[in-house]
């Protein structure tokens, strides 16, 4: 399943980039992430670990992102939240054609099955909750990064 | 790209397959244990389509190094990877494979490999000693990396369909005295579950799957396998591999002290004859390192027997 939101940032692409590669900058920038740690970090390849509040408790998903500055960023998250198989997705940075910077954040994922410990909904269902947070974090991140 | 100390080593290679069949084979890696020898065995952590988290195992120097690696693969097939655990020799270490049809030859592919590193400074080691060893290192590598291309190359060459090779076949074997019974060899050979314990290939065995076993490689990969007795007191050891049957021949003849166990295996000859130019040893060819291979395997039968 894959989602896509997208948000313009009223900034130009290289600062707004900037926000969503530092990932040290997450947690006092997304209300719900706890903490971050970059494992490594060589300016174009990360691996993290992340713990985020979520209703049942915090959660601690794992992965690795691959920064092609200015204008991209991939994820693959190998210990992916509780209820996904996997997840994976892009943040894509370009100029928007009234001024500032598009984001567009894409993320593509797999639901375990209820039996296995996934939600008890379709992925469509899901799909909905989940480009909400998306939607919601993609505004954090612009209330920060216009904010100066 | 890189920061000042990053060091960079780079090769290239002509392969006669398409870019796109090419990629694929850079991708899958478990299939690189066929193709570049001096892998031990690989361990994959994660895999998705486009991104892979792995531990291989590799002979470097005569010494093993494990290292972790994470690959990104891109839409037209590039692949671009680092390994948050390097080389011991290395404190950080990234690089790309690079896939481009080749203007020069009809069907064929340029791959153009690239590592960025940093070297980890020895303790007490001066300035001018380090710069130098810098040099040297990124000579070592790419020769390294002209070596492992080279290996593809050389797959892919041997891979082509036998109306565009001589189709011969080089045959390489091996032989040993080991002080034991032909008796206790044969029934040590004809068991199956004993493979693991003295061949590198083949890692463990699994159920029984008709008249063969499914077997797990060294590379993580499933196939299955029997073992046949040829009616002369030696055996065949027979796997199914994608479509091809590969065998591998154990003959067992009683000497005066013991017996003589020799250990065939076959290879097209385009394969067994391609030189890899690892650095800090004379070139070899496919064929040398199979030899050298099988030399270590009889060994640990010797030692299993033995202990038996």
């Amino acid at each position: 399943m894959e989602i896509i939101e997208t948000i313009v940032v009223d900034a130009p692409v290289a600062p707004t980039y900037a926000a969503f590669a530092d990932l040290d900058r997450w947690p006092e920038i997304l209300p719900d992430t706890v903490s971050v740690d970059v494992t490594y970090s060589d300016g174009y390849n990360q691996e993290f670990t992340m713990t985020v509040e979520r209703p049942g408790g915090e959660e601690t998903v794992a992965g690795f992102r691959y920064c092609r500055p200015p204008h991209q960023l991939e994820l693959v998250q190998t210990t992916p939240p509780p209820v996904m198989t996997r997840m994976s997705g892009l943040w894509n940075f370009s100029q928007a054609p009234g001024g500032g910077t598009e984001v567009t954040a894409i993320r593509r994922f797999t639901l375990k099955s209820p039996g296995e410990g996934g939600p008890p909904m379709t992925e469509d269902e899901f799909a909905v909750t989940l480009r909400s947070v998306l939607r919601t974090n993609l505004g954090y991140f612009k209330e920060t990064i216009e904010g100066g | 790209m890189a920061e000042q100390s990053w060091d960079a080593a780079e090769a290239q290679a002509s392969v006669v397959a398409p870019p796109a069949e090419v990629a694929d084979l850079f991708w899958n890696i478990r299939a690189w244990h066929a193709i570049w020898l001096k892998i031990d065995d690989v361990e994959v952590l994660y895999e998705d389509p486009v991104h892979q988290e792995f531990v291989m195992g590799v002979e470097r120097d005569g010494r093993r190094e494990d290292v972790r690696t994470i690959r990104f693969r891109q839409s037209g097939g590039d692949i671009n990877f680092f390994s948050p655990r390097p080389p011991p020799t290395m404190t950080s270490h990234r690089g790309s494979w690079r896939f481009r049809a080749d203007p020069a030859i009809v069907s064929a592919c340029r791959v153009l490999a690239r590592r960025e590193y940093e070297l980890r400074r020895n303790a007490h080691e001066s300035e001018a000693d380090f710069q130098q060893r810098r040099l040297d290192y990124r000579q070592q590598l790419a020769a390294r990396l002209q070596a492992i291309l080279n290996g593809f190359a050389g797959h892919f060459a041997a891979a082509r369909p036998e109306s565009q090779q001589d189709g011969t076949v080089t045959t390489c074997t091996e032989r040993i005295v080991i002080h034991c019974s032909p008796e206790s060899a044969g029934s040590f050979l004809r068991n199956i579950h004993n493979l693991p314990t003295w061949t590198g290939f083949f890692r463990s065995i699994g159920a029984p799957v008709g008249d063969r076993y499914e077997v797990t490689t060294a590379m993580g990969t499933k196939i299955q396998t029997r073992v046949e007795p040829d009616g002369t007191g030696g055996y065949a050891i027979s796997s199914i591999v994608g479509e091809r049957e590969e065998r591998a021949e154990v003959a067992v003849t009683p000497v005066p002290v013991g017996v003589e166990v020799s250990f065939t295996v076959r290879m097209r000859a385009a394969l067994a004859d391609h030189v890899s130019r690892d650095p800090g040893s004379a070139p070899s060819t496919t064929a040398d390192i199979q030899r050298a291979r099988m030399r270590e395997e009889l060994d640990r039968l010797r030692s299993a027997l033995s202990a038996g």
